[in-house]
């Protein structure tokens, strides 16, 4: 939810953190971008319908090894070690201000869960999401705002990215 | 501490426009913004 005006967790953020000595008020309002339910209580059905668009599950490059599990270096693992940690907590959608006005772009955390998966060394990568990616609603809807960068709590480099999957799309498109 | 709640309430059975709402609530030094919610849910 917003705490004055801010996107935060409400099960973590402690009170003494968003009050001053001159004021102890708080004000607390839903997440914006996604259809109020009631009271602070938003409907998530299009962060969620665009989080599917973009695949957000292994689509493993090779066939699964007989014994064991897919091996992965160190190096590897670690590149997606930053998108991985999402909880789709839904705060970088609604900080986004791209999404004030086009509100068909994928937002920040449908393009982290596309990093997330393109990063890994053990997917197909870009080719099976470039349809939900690589146009203006997608990746490329990002104006470089940072703002996600700025409320995501679990301090994800969201923006960083975004720019990263971009680079990579016109890399695969060369 | 004594903290001011404002807190945007919407019920679309009742009315159809969302409008905020205050209440005084008592909370200590280690209490989230979570247990404030949950004090005004009980009173």
């Amino acid at each position: 939810m917003r705490i004055n005006g801010r996107e935060r967790l409400a099960c973590k953020t402690l009170v003494k953190d968003v009050i001053r000595e001159d004021s102890t008020e708080i004000t607390l309002e839903p997440l914006r971008h996604l259809p109020v339910q009631r009271d602070l209580m938003v409907d998530p059905k299009d962060f969620f319908e665009k989080y599917r668009l973009v695949s957000p599950f292994l689509i493993a490059k090779n066939a699964a090894p007989e014994k064991g599990e897919y091996q992965q270096s160190q190096e590897e693992r670690r590149a997606f070690d930053d998108p991985t940690k999402c909880i789709l907590c839904g705060a970088c959608y609604s900080a986004c201000p791209v999404l004030d006005t086009n509100s068909l772009f994928i937002g920040p955390a449908a393009s982290i869960q596309a990093a997330r998966f393109t990063k890994d060394s053990r997917d197909q990568g870009l080719a099976p999401r470039m349809n939900a990616i690589d146009n203006p609603n997608g990746v490329w809807g990002c104006e470089n705002h940072f703002e996600c960068t700025r409320v995501c709590p679990r301090e994800i480099k969201v923006t960083k990215a975004i720019n990263e999957t971009k680079r990579a799309i016109s890399k695969y498109k060369e | 501490m004594k903290i001011t709640v404002h807190v945007q309430r919407y019920n679309p059975e009742t009315d159809p426009s969302e409008q905020m709402q205050t209440y005084t609530v008592e909370a200590g030094s280690t209490d989230r913004i979570l247990d404030l919610l949950l004090t005004i849910k009980r009173t």
